[in-house]
Protein backbone atom coordinates (compact mmCIF):
# COMPACT_ATOMS: atom_id res chain seq x y z
CA UNK A 1 0.00 0.00 0.00
CA UNK A 2 2.76 2.45 0.89
CA UNK A 3 4.67 1.85 -2.33
CA UNK A 4 2.23 3.79 -4.47
CA UNK A 5 2.46 6.91 -2.33
CA UNK A 6 4.62 9.33 -4.31
CA UNK A 7 6.16 11.07 -1.32
CA UNK A 8 8.05 8.30 0.47
CA UNK A 9 9.31 10.74 3.10
CA UNK A 10 5.78 11.11 4.55
CA UNK A 11 5.28 9.49 7.93
CA UNK A 12 3.68 6.08 7.42
CA UNK A 13 -0.13 6.37 7.78
CA UNK A 14 -2.01 3.91 9.93
CA UNK A 15 -2.11 1.17 7.32
CA UNK A 16 -4.99 -0.82 8.81
CA UNK A 17 -7.37 2.17 8.80
CA UNK A 18 -6.67 3.19 5.21
CA UNK A 19 -9.69 2.30 3.05
CA UNK A 20 -9.00 0.55 -0.23
CA UNK A 21 -11.19 3.07 -2.01
CA UNK A 22 -12.19 6.63 -1.33
CA UNK A 23 -15.61 6.56 0.41
CA UNK A 24 -18.31 7.22 -2.14
CA UNK A 25 -21.64 7.77 -0.44
CA UNK A 26 -23.76 10.85 0.26
CA UNK A 27 -23.89 12.52 3.67
CA UNK A 28 -26.86 12.02 6.03
CA UNK A 29 -28.30 15.50 5.46
CA UNK A 30 -28.36 15.03 1.68
CA UNK A 31 -30.09 11.66 2.11
CA UNK A 32 -32.76 13.12 4.43
CA UNK A 33 -33.50 16.07 2.16
CA UNK A 34 -33.56 13.84 -0.93
CA UNK A 35 -35.98 11.50 0.83
CA UNK A 36 -38.29 14.45 1.56
CA UNK A 37 -38.13 15.33 -2.13
CA UNK A 38 -39.12 11.81 -3.16
CA UNK A 39 -41.90 11.72 -0.54
CA UNK A 40 -43.30 15.02 -1.81
CA UNK A 41 -43.71 13.38 -5.22
CA UNK A 42 -45.07 10.06 -4.04
CA UNK A 43 -47.25 10.86 -0.99
CA UNK A 44 -49.94 12.90 -2.80
CA UNK A 45 -50.39 10.11 -5.35
CA UNK A 46 -50.69 7.60 -2.52
CA UNK A 47 -53.33 9.87 -0.98
CA UNK A 48 -55.24 9.86 -4.22
CA UNK A 49 -55.25 6.07 -4.32
CA UNK A 50 -56.19 5.98 -0.61
CA UNK A 51 -59.28 8.15 -1.05
CA UNK A 52 -60.35 6.64 -4.35
CA UNK A 53 -63.90 5.18 -4.47
CA UNK A 54 -62.61 1.85 -5.78
CA UNK A 55 -65.99 0.06 -5.47
CA UNK A 56 -67.84 2.50 -7.72
CA UNK A 57 -64.89 3.26 -9.99
CA UNK A 58 -66.22 1.32 -12.96
CA UNK A 59 -69.64 2.94 -13.02
CA UNK A 60 -68.24 6.44 -12.44
CA UNK A 61 -65.74 6.14 -15.30
CA UNK A 62 -68.26 4.50 -17.60
CA UNK A 63 -70.44 7.62 -17.75
CA UNK A 64 -70.65 9.13 -21.22
CA UNK A 65 -69.57 12.63 -20.13
CA UNK A 66 -66.43 11.16 -18.57
CA UNK A 67 -65.62 9.17 -21.68
CA UNK A 68 -66.32 12.28 -23.75
CA UNK A 69 -63.92 14.34 -21.66
CA UNK A 70 -61.20 11.69 -21.93
CA UNK A 71 -61.60 11.43 -25.71
CA UNK A 72 -61.61 15.22 -26.06
CA UNK A 73 -58.46 15.42 -23.93
CA UNK A 74 -56.65 12.79 -25.98
CA UNK A 75 -57.68 14.40 -29.28
CA UNK A 76 -56.82 17.97 -28.29
CA UNK A 77 -53.49 17.12 -26.61
CA UNK A 78 -52.45 14.96 -29.58
CA UNK A 79 -53.46 17.71 -32.01
CA UNK A 80 -51.52 20.27 -29.97
CA UNK A 81 -48.47 18.00 -30.06
CA UNK A 82 -48.75 17.59 -33.83
CA UNK A 83 -48.93 21.35 -34.27
CA UNK A 84 -45.97 21.82 -31.91
CA UNK A 85 -44.01 19.18 -33.85
CA UNK A 86 -44.79 20.74 -37.22
CA UNK A 87 -43.87 24.33 -36.37
CA UNK A 88 -41.56 23.65 -33.42
CA UNK A 89 -39.14 21.37 -35.27
CA UNK A 90 -38.04 23.99 -37.82
CA UNK A 91 -37.95 26.63 -35.09
CA UNK A 92 -35.74 24.50 -32.84
CA UNK A 93 -33.44 23.76 -35.79
CA UNK A 94 -33.12 27.44 -36.75
CA UNK A 95 -32.52 28.47 -33.12
CA UNK A 96 -29.85 25.80 -32.70
CA UNK A 97 -28.03 26.22 -35.99
CA UNK A 98 -28.17 29.80 -37.17
CA UNK A 99 -26.97 33.14 -35.90
CA UNK A 100 -29.40 35.93 -36.67
CA UNK A 101 -30.37 39.24 -35.10
CA UNK A 102 -32.74 38.93 -32.15
CA UNK A 103 -32.17 35.18 -31.85
CA UNK A 104 -32.11 35.44 -28.05
CA UNK A 105 -35.25 37.56 -28.12
CA UNK A 106 -37.03 34.99 -30.30
CA UNK A 107 -36.04 32.21 -27.93
CA UNK A 108 -37.21 34.17 -24.89
CA UNK A 109 -40.56 34.90 -26.53
CA UNK A 110 -41.05 31.23 -27.37
CA UNK A 111 -40.17 30.18 -23.83
CA UNK A 112 -42.43 32.82 -22.29
CA UNK A 113 -45.56 30.59 -22.11
CA UNK A 114 -43.50 28.19 -19.99
CA UNK A 115 -43.16 30.77 -17.21
CA UNK A 116 -46.38 32.68 -17.86
CA UNK A 117 -49.31 31.72 -15.60
CA UNK A 118 -51.59 29.67 -17.89
CA UNK A 119 -54.68 31.70 -16.99
CA UNK A 120 -52.87 34.80 -18.27
CA UNK A 121 -52.11 32.90 -21.47
CA UNK A 122 -55.80 32.06 -21.81
CA UNK A 123 -56.76 35.72 -21.37
CA UNK A 124 -54.14 36.71 -23.94
CA UNK A 125 -55.51 34.20 -26.46
CA UNK A 126 -59.03 35.45 -25.80
CA UNK A 127 -57.91 39.06 -26.30
CA UNK A 128 -56.41 38.27 -29.69
CA UNK A 129 -58.73 35.57 -31.03
CA UNK A 130 -61.95 36.39 -29.18
CA UNK A 131 -64.73 38.01 -31.21
CA UNK A 132 -63.66 41.50 -30.22
CA UNK A 133 -59.94 40.76 -30.64
CA UNK A 134 -58.06 41.99 -33.71
CA UNK A 135 -57.79 38.56 -35.33
CA UNK A 136 -61.00 37.13 -33.89
CA UNK A 137 -63.09 39.98 -35.31
CA UNK A 138 -61.67 39.48 -38.79
CA UNK A 139 -62.29 35.74 -38.63
CA UNK A 140 -65.89 36.35 -37.57
CA UNK A 141 -66.67 39.22 -39.94
CA UNK A 142 -65.11 37.65 -43.01
CA UNK A 143 -65.61 33.94 -42.47
CA UNK A 144 -68.20 33.69 -39.73
CA UNK A 145 -65.71 31.76 -37.60
CA UNK A 146 -65.68 31.84 -33.82
CA UNK A 147 -62.77 30.28 -32.03
CA UNK A 148 -63.42 30.72 -28.30
CA UNK A 149 -65.44 28.02 -26.58
CA UNK A 150 -64.74 25.47 -29.33
CA UNK A 151 -62.39 22.48 -29.48
CA UNK A 152 -60.12 24.66 -31.64
CA UNK A 153 -59.73 27.00 -28.68
CA UNK A 154 -58.81 24.05 -26.45
CA UNK A 155 -56.18 22.93 -29.00
CA UNK A 156 -54.79 26.47 -29.35
CA UNK A 157 -54.60 26.95 -25.58
CA UNK A 158 -52.80 23.63 -25.16
CA UNK A 159 -50.41 24.38 -28.04
CA UNK A 160 -49.62 27.81 -26.60
CA UNK A 161 -48.68 26.36 -23.24
CA UNK A 162 -46.96 23.16 -24.42
CA UNK A 163 -44.98 24.32 -27.47
CA UNK A 164 -41.98 25.64 -25.48
CA UNK A 165 -41.44 22.22 -23.90
CA UNK A 166 -41.01 20.73 -27.37
CA UNK A 167 -38.85 23.54 -28.73
CA UNK A 168 -36.49 23.70 -25.75
CA UNK A 169 -35.96 19.92 -25.70
CA UNK A 170 -35.42 19.59 -29.44
CA UNK A 171 -33.17 22.64 -29.68
CA UNK A 172 -30.90 21.07 -27.06
CA UNK A 173 -30.95 17.89 -29.16
CA UNK A 174 -29.86 19.75 -32.31
CA UNK A 175 -27.09 21.48 -30.38
CA UNK A 176 -25.85 18.13 -29.14
CA UNK A 177 -25.52 16.50 -32.57
CA UNK A 178 -22.12 16.26 -34.25
CA UNK A 179 -21.79 18.73 -37.10
CA UNK A 180 -19.04 16.68 -38.75
CA UNK A 181 -21.60 13.97 -39.55
CA UNK A 182 -23.60 16.51 -41.55
CA UNK A 183 -20.41 17.63 -43.26
CA UNK A 184 -19.59 14.02 -44.08
CA UNK A 185 -23.05 13.58 -45.61
CA UNK A 186 -22.52 16.70 -47.72
CA UNK A 187 -19.17 15.46 -49.07
CA UNK A 188 -20.86 12.16 -49.91
CA UNK A 189 -23.20 14.03 -52.23
CA UNK A 190 -26.25 14.43 -49.98
CA UNK A 191 -28.33 17.57 -50.52
CA UNK A 192 -29.37 19.62 -47.49
CA UNK A 193 -32.77 17.95 -47.33
CA UNK A 194 -31.32 14.44 -47.66
CA UNK A 195 -28.75 15.24 -44.97
CA UNK A 196 -31.50 16.52 -42.70
CA UNK A 197 -33.75 13.51 -43.22
CA UNK A 198 -31.14 10.75 -43.23
CA UNK A 199 -28.55 12.07 -40.76
CA UNK A 200 -29.75 14.97 -38.61
CA UNK A 201 -33.25 13.75 -37.82
CA UNK A 202 -32.21 10.21 -36.82
CA UNK A 203 -29.55 11.71 -34.55
CA UNK A 204 -32.05 13.94 -32.73
CA UNK A 205 -34.72 11.25 -32.56
CA UNK A 206 -34.37 10.75 -28.78
CA UNK A 207 -34.87 14.48 -28.23
CA UNK A 208 -37.84 14.50 -30.61
CA UNK A 209 -39.50 11.70 -28.65
CA UNK A 210 -38.74 13.29 -25.28
CA UNK A 211 -39.90 16.72 -26.48
CA UNK A 212 -43.10 15.35 -27.98
CA UNK A 213 -43.94 13.45 -24.80
CA UNK A 214 -43.24 16.40 -22.50
CA UNK A 215 -45.33 18.57 -24.80
CA UNK A 216 -48.16 16.04 -24.93
CA UNK A 217 -48.18 15.56 -21.16
CA UNK A 218 -48.25 19.31 -20.58
CA UNK A 219 -51.09 19.68 -23.08
CA UNK A 220 -53.02 16.81 -21.49
CA UNK A 221 -52.91 18.48 -18.10
CA UNK A 222 -53.55 22.02 -19.34
CA UNK A 223 -56.24 23.73 -17.25
CA UNK A 224 -55.82 27.47 -16.76
CA UNK A 225 -55.52 28.63 -20.36
CA UNK A 226 -58.13 26.14 -21.55
CA UNK A 227 -60.84 27.13 -19.08
CA UNK A 228 -60.21 30.81 -19.83
CA UNK A 229 -60.13 30.56 -23.62
CA UNK A 230 -62.24 27.49 -24.32
CA UNK A 231 -64.57 27.76 -21.33
CA UNK A 232 -66.46 24.87 -19.80
CA UNK A 233 -69.08 23.24 -21.94
CA UNK A 234 -69.63 19.67 -23.08
CA UNK A 235 -67.79 20.61 -26.29
CA UNK A 236 -64.65 21.84 -24.55
CA UNK A 237 -64.51 19.97 -21.24
CA UNK A 238 -61.14 18.27 -21.24
CA UNK A 239 -60.24 15.94 -18.37
CA UNK A 240 -58.63 18.59 -16.12
CA UNK A 241 -61.72 20.81 -16.49
CA UNK A 242 -64.03 17.85 -15.87
CA UNK A 243 -62.04 16.95 -12.75
CA UNK A 244 -62.23 20.48 -11.38
CA UNK A 245 -65.96 20.83 -12.12
CA UNK A 246 -66.79 17.41 -10.69
CA UNK A 247 -64.80 18.23 -7.57
CA UNK A 248 -67.25 21.07 -6.73
CA UNK A 249 -70.07 18.60 -6.16
CA UNK A 250 -68.55 15.11 -6.00
CA UNK A 251 -64.98 14.83 -4.62
CA UNK A 252 -65.02 11.04 -4.95
CA UNK A 253 -65.91 11.32 -8.62
CA UNK A 254 -63.12 13.84 -9.16
CA UNK A 255 -60.62 11.44 -7.61
CA UNK A 256 -61.81 8.67 -9.89
CA UNK A 257 -61.21 10.90 -12.91
CA UNK A 258 -57.84 11.97 -11.56
CA UNK A 259 -56.79 8.32 -11.33
CA UNK A 260 -57.37 8.01 -15.07
CA UNK A 261 -54.84 10.76 -15.74
CA UNK A 262 -52.42 9.19 -13.26
CA UNK A 263 -52.73 5.92 -15.17
CA UNK A 264 -52.18 7.64 -18.52
CA UNK A 265 -49.12 9.48 -17.18
CA UNK A 266 -47.65 6.31 -15.69
CA UNK A 267 -48.24 4.46 -18.95
CA UNK A 268 -46.27 7.13 -20.83
CA UNK A 269 -43.48 7.02 -18.27
CA UNK A 270 -43.24 3.23 -18.52
CA UNK A 271 -43.37 3.27 -22.32
CA UNK A 272 -40.51 5.76 -22.44
CA UNK A 273 -38.37 4.48 -19.60
CA UNK A 274 -35.65 3.53 -22.08
CA UNK A 275 -35.61 7.03 -23.52
CA UNK A 276 -35.34 8.88 -20.24
CA UNK A 277 -34.43 6.64 -17.38
CA UNK A 278 -32.09 4.62 -19.59
CA UNK A 279 -30.35 7.73 -20.76
CA UNK A 280 -29.79 8.96 -17.23
CA UNK A 281 -28.61 5.70 -15.74
CA UNK B 1 6.57 23.25 -61.38
CA UNK B 2 9.40 21.33 -63.05
CA UNK B 3 8.86 20.96 -66.79
CA UNK B 4 9.56 17.23 -67.00
CA UNK B 5 6.41 16.68 -69.06
CA UNK B 6 5.14 18.53 -72.09
CA UNK B 7 1.86 19.28 -70.26
CA UNK B 8 -0.60 17.36 -72.47
CA UNK B 9 -3.41 17.70 -69.91
CA UNK B 10 -4.42 20.59 -67.70
CA UNK B 11 -3.17 20.37 -64.12
CA UNK B 12 -5.30 18.13 -61.90
CA UNK B 13 -5.74 20.61 -59.14
CA UNK B 14 -4.80 24.26 -59.03
CA UNK B 15 -5.30 26.05 -55.73
CA UNK B 16 -4.24 29.62 -55.15
CA UNK B 17 -6.16 31.16 -52.31
CA UNK B 18 -6.46 32.62 -48.88
CA UNK B 19 -8.72 31.89 -45.90
CA UNK B 20 -9.10 33.63 -42.56
CA UNK B 21 -10.59 31.30 -39.99
CA UNK B 22 -10.47 32.18 -36.32
CA UNK B 23 -6.81 32.73 -35.53
CA UNK B 24 -5.65 30.99 -38.68
CA UNK B 25 -4.52 32.92 -41.77
CA UNK B 26 -4.00 30.36 -44.52
CA UNK B 27 -2.49 31.46 -47.82
CA UNK B 28 -1.41 28.72 -50.23
CA UNK B 29 -0.61 28.30 -53.91
CA UNK B 30 -0.09 24.86 -55.39
CA UNK B 31 -0.53 22.92 -58.59
CA UNK B 32 -0.76 19.15 -58.59
CA UNK B 33 -0.80 17.03 -61.76
CA UNK B 34 -3.65 14.63 -62.51
CA UNK B 35 -3.49 11.28 -60.80
CA UNK B 36 -0.91 12.18 -58.18
CA UNK B 37 -0.70 11.98 -54.43
CA UNK B 38 -0.06 15.04 -52.33
CA UNK B 39 1.10 14.54 -48.75
CA UNK B 40 0.68 17.45 -46.36
CA UNK B 41 2.67 17.46 -43.13
CA UNK B 42 3.16 20.07 -40.47
CA UNK B 43 2.45 20.83 -36.82
CA UNK B 44 -1.03 20.93 -35.27
CA UNK B 45 -3.03 24.04 -36.04
CA UNK B 46 -0.94 24.87 -39.11
CA UNK B 47 -3.92 24.66 -41.46
CA UNK B 48 -3.53 21.13 -42.87
CA UNK B 49 -7.13 20.10 -42.23
CA UNK B 50 -8.37 23.50 -43.44
CA UNK B 51 -6.67 22.79 -46.79
CA UNK B 52 -8.67 19.57 -47.09
CA UNK B 53 -11.86 21.40 -46.09
CA UNK B 54 -11.25 24.03 -48.79
CA UNK B 55 -10.95 21.30 -51.44
CA UNK B 56 -14.06 19.52 -50.10
CA UNK B 57 -16.08 22.73 -50.06
CA UNK B 58 -16.60 22.81 -46.29
CA UNK B 59 -14.66 26.07 -46.14
CA UNK B 60 -15.00 28.76 -48.82
CA UNK B 61 -12.00 30.77 -50.00
CA UNK B 62 -11.92 34.42 -48.92
CA UNK B 63 -9.74 35.20 -51.94
CA UNK B 64 -8.30 33.26 -54.87
CA UNK B 65 -9.54 30.19 -56.70
CA UNK B 66 -9.61 26.39 -56.77
CA UNK B 67 -9.76 24.61 -60.13
CA UNK B 68 -10.04 20.82 -60.32
CA UNK B 69 -9.71 19.02 -63.66
CA UNK B 70 -10.37 22.23 -65.54
CA UNK B 71 -13.57 23.00 -63.59
CA UNK B 72 -13.67 25.94 -61.19
CA UNK B 73 -14.90 24.78 -57.78
CA UNK B 74 -14.31 27.99 -55.91
CA UNK B 75 -13.44 31.47 -57.11
CA UNK B 76 -13.91 34.30 -54.64
CA UNK B 77 -13.29 36.97 -57.29
CA UNK B 78 -15.90 35.63 -59.74
CA UNK B 79 -18.32 34.55 -57.02
CA UNK B 80 -18.26 30.90 -58.08
CA UNK B 81 -18.72 28.25 -55.43
CA UNK B 82 -19.64 24.64 -55.95
CA UNK B 83 -21.23 23.05 -52.86
CA UNK B 84 -19.60 19.93 -51.34
CA UNK B 85 -22.39 17.68 -52.60
CA UNK B 86 -21.51 18.36 -56.25
CA UNK B 87 -17.71 18.21 -55.96
CA UNK B 88 -17.01 14.48 -56.34
CA UNK B 89 -14.76 14.33 -53.31
CA UNK B 90 -14.29 11.39 -50.95
CA UNK B 91 -13.35 12.71 -47.50
CA UNK B 92 -12.03 10.43 -44.77
CA UNK B 93 -12.35 12.51 -41.62
CA UNK B 94 -9.84 12.24 -38.82
CA UNK B 95 -12.39 10.70 -36.44
CA UNK B 96 -13.99 8.87 -39.40
CA UNK B 97 -17.41 10.55 -38.90
CA UNK B 98 -19.32 7.32 -39.51
CA UNK B 99 -23.09 7.66 -39.08
CA UNK B 100 -23.78 5.95 -35.73
CA UNK B 101 -27.38 5.05 -36.60
CA UNK B 102 -26.45 3.20 -39.80
CA UNK B 103 -24.71 -0.15 -40.27
CA UNK B 104 -21.29 -0.39 -41.88
CA UNK B 105 -22.90 -1.41 -45.19
CA UNK B 106 -25.40 1.48 -45.03
CA UNK B 107 -22.58 3.89 -44.22
CA UNK B 108 -20.63 2.77 -47.27
CA UNK B 109 -23.75 2.89 -49.45
CA UNK B 110 -24.63 6.42 -48.31
CA UNK B 111 -22.82 8.22 -51.14
CA UNK B 112 -24.46 5.95 -53.72
CA UNK B 113 -27.94 6.42 -52.22
CA UNK B 114 -27.37 10.19 -52.18
CA UNK B 115 -26.77 9.85 -55.94
CA UNK B 116 -30.15 8.15 -56.31
CA UNK B 117 -28.73 4.70 -56.97
CA UNK B 118 -31.40 2.13 -56.01
CA UNK B 119 -30.97 0.62 -52.55
CA UNK B 120 -30.30 -2.91 -53.77
CA UNK B 121 -27.59 -1.90 -56.24
CA UNK B 122 -26.05 0.45 -53.69
CA UNK B 123 -25.84 -2.29 -51.05
CA UNK B 124 -24.28 -4.71 -53.57
CA UNK B 125 -21.55 -2.19 -54.38
CA UNK B 126 -21.17 -1.39 -50.69
CA UNK B 127 -20.71 -5.08 -49.90
CA UNK B 128 -18.02 -5.35 -52.60
CA UNK B 129 -16.14 -2.46 -51.03
CA UNK B 130 -16.43 -3.95 -47.56
CA UNK B 131 -14.87 -7.14 -48.99
CA UNK B 132 -12.11 -5.09 -50.57
CA UNK B 133 -11.22 -3.49 -47.23
CA UNK B 134 -11.46 -6.87 -45.48
CA UNK B 135 -14.68 -6.24 -43.56
CA UNK B 136 -17.19 -8.43 -45.44
CA UNK B 137 -18.31 -10.00 -42.15
CA UNK B 138 -19.00 -6.65 -40.49
CA UNK B 139 -21.60 -5.35 -42.95
CA UNK B 140 -24.39 -5.31 -40.37
CA UNK B 141 -22.31 -3.89 -37.49
CA UNK B 142 -22.89 -0.37 -36.30
CA UNK B 143 -19.90 1.96 -35.91
CA UNK B 144 -20.02 1.58 -32.13
CA UNK B 145 -19.20 -2.11 -32.51
CA UNK B 146 -16.12 -1.55 -34.69
CA UNK B 147 -12.50 -1.06 -33.61
CA UNK B 148 -10.61 2.07 -34.62
CA UNK B 149 -8.90 0.33 -37.52
CA UNK B 150 -12.15 -1.23 -38.73
CA UNK B 151 -14.05 2.05 -38.65
CA UNK B 152 -11.16 3.71 -40.50
CA UNK B 153 -11.51 1.11 -43.26
CA UNK B 154 -15.29 1.58 -43.39
CA UNK B 155 -14.71 5.34 -43.72
CA UNK B 156 -12.25 4.68 -46.56
CA UNK B 157 -14.71 2.38 -48.35
CA UNK B 158 -17.47 4.97 -47.88
CA UNK B 159 -15.29 7.72 -49.35
CA UNK B 160 -14.32 5.64 -52.41
CA UNK B 161 -17.51 3.66 -53.07
CA UNK B 162 -19.16 6.29 -55.32
CA UNK B 163 -16.02 6.78 -57.43
CA UNK B 164 -14.92 10.32 -56.50
CA UNK B 165 -12.34 12.27 -58.54
CA UNK B 166 -10.52 13.37 -55.39
CA UNK B 167 -9.80 11.49 -52.17
CA UNK B 168 -8.98 13.44 -49.01
CA UNK B 169 -7.54 11.65 -46.00
CA UNK B 170 -7.15 13.50 -42.70
CA UNK B 171 -4.61 11.77 -40.46
CA UNK B 172 -5.57 8.29 -41.71
CA UNK B 173 -3.05 6.60 -39.44
CA UNK B 174 -3.57 8.52 -36.22
CA UNK B 175 -4.98 6.46 -33.37
CA UNK B 176 -4.37 3.13 -35.15
CA UNK B 177 -2.32 0.34 -33.63
CA UNK B 178 0.63 -0.90 -35.74
CA UNK B 179 -1.29 -3.83 -37.28
CA UNK B 180 -4.26 -1.68 -38.31
CA UNK B 181 -1.83 0.93 -39.56
CA UNK B 182 -0.15 -1.44 -41.98
CA UNK B 183 -3.59 -2.71 -43.12
CA UNK B 184 -4.63 0.80 -44.06
CA UNK B 185 -1.25 1.52 -45.65
CA UNK B 186 -1.58 -1.60 -47.79
CA UNK B 187 -5.07 -0.52 -48.85
CA UNK B 188 -3.86 2.91 -49.87
CA UNK B 189 -1.18 1.26 -52.03
CA UNK B 190 -3.92 -0.65 -53.91
CA UNK B 191 -4.60 1.02 -57.29
CA UNK B 192 -8.33 0.41 -56.79
CA UNK B 193 -8.17 2.86 -53.90
CA UNK B 194 -6.58 5.63 -55.96
CA UNK B 195 -8.97 8.26 -57.33
CA UNK B 196 -8.41 9.37 -60.93
CA UNK B 197 -7.68 13.01 -60.19
CA UNK B 198 -5.92 13.48 -56.90
CA UNK B 199 -5.26 12.04 -53.49
CA UNK B 200 -4.40 14.32 -50.58
CA UNK B 201 -3.15 12.86 -47.31
CA UNK B 202 -2.71 14.95 -44.19
CA UNK B 203 -0.34 13.49 -41.63
CA UNK B 204 1.78 14.89 -38.87
CA UNK B 205 4.08 11.85 -39.06
CA UNK B 206 7.00 12.23 -41.54
CA UNK B 207 7.37 8.42 -41.74
CA UNK B 208 3.86 8.08 -43.19
CA UNK B 209 4.66 10.78 -45.69
CA UNK B 210 7.56 8.71 -47.02
CA UNK B 211 5.53 5.50 -47.19
CA UNK B 212 2.75 7.06 -49.29
CA UNK B 213 4.94 8.34 -52.09
CA UNK B 214 4.03 11.36 -54.15
CA UNK B 215 4.90 14.94 -53.48
CA UNK B 216 5.18 16.11 -49.89
CA UNK B 217 4.58 19.65 -48.76
CA UNK B 218 4.93 21.01 -45.27
CA UNK B 219 2.49 23.59 -43.92
CA UNK B 220 3.54 25.83 -41.04
CA UNK B 221 1.43 28.72 -39.75
CA UNK B 222 -0.80 28.73 -42.82
CA UNK B 223 2.09 28.86 -45.31
CA UNK B 224 3.57 26.14 -47.52
CA UNK B 225 7.17 25.27 -46.77
CA UNK B 226 8.20 22.84 -49.54
CA UNK B 227 9.44 19.60 -48.04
Amino acid sequence: MTTDSPGSTDPAPSVAARPRRVPHRPGALAVVLATIAVASCVLPIVGLAWRAPWASLGSRLGRSDVRGALVLSLISSTAATLVAFTVGLPLAWILARFEFPLRRVVRSVVILPMVLPPVVGGLALLSMFGRSGPVGRVLFDWFGLTIPYTIWAAIMAETFVALPFFVVTVEAGFRGTRRDLEEAAATLGASRSVTFRRVTLPLVRPSLVAGAVLCWARALGEFGATITFAGDSPRTDTMPLRIFLTFQTDPGGAIALALVLVAVSLAVLVALREHWLGGLR
Amino acid sequence: MTATRAAPTPPGVELDGRVHLGGLDLAVALEVPTGSTLVITGPNGAGKTTLLRIIAGLVALDAGHLVVGGTTWDDAGRDIWRPPASRSVGFVFQDHALFPHLTAAENVAFGLRARRIPARAALTTSQRWLERVGLADYASCRPGELSGGQSQRVALARALCFGPDVLLLDEPFAALDPAARSDVQRLLADPACAPPMLRVVVTHDPDDAGALGGRTIRVVDGRIVEG
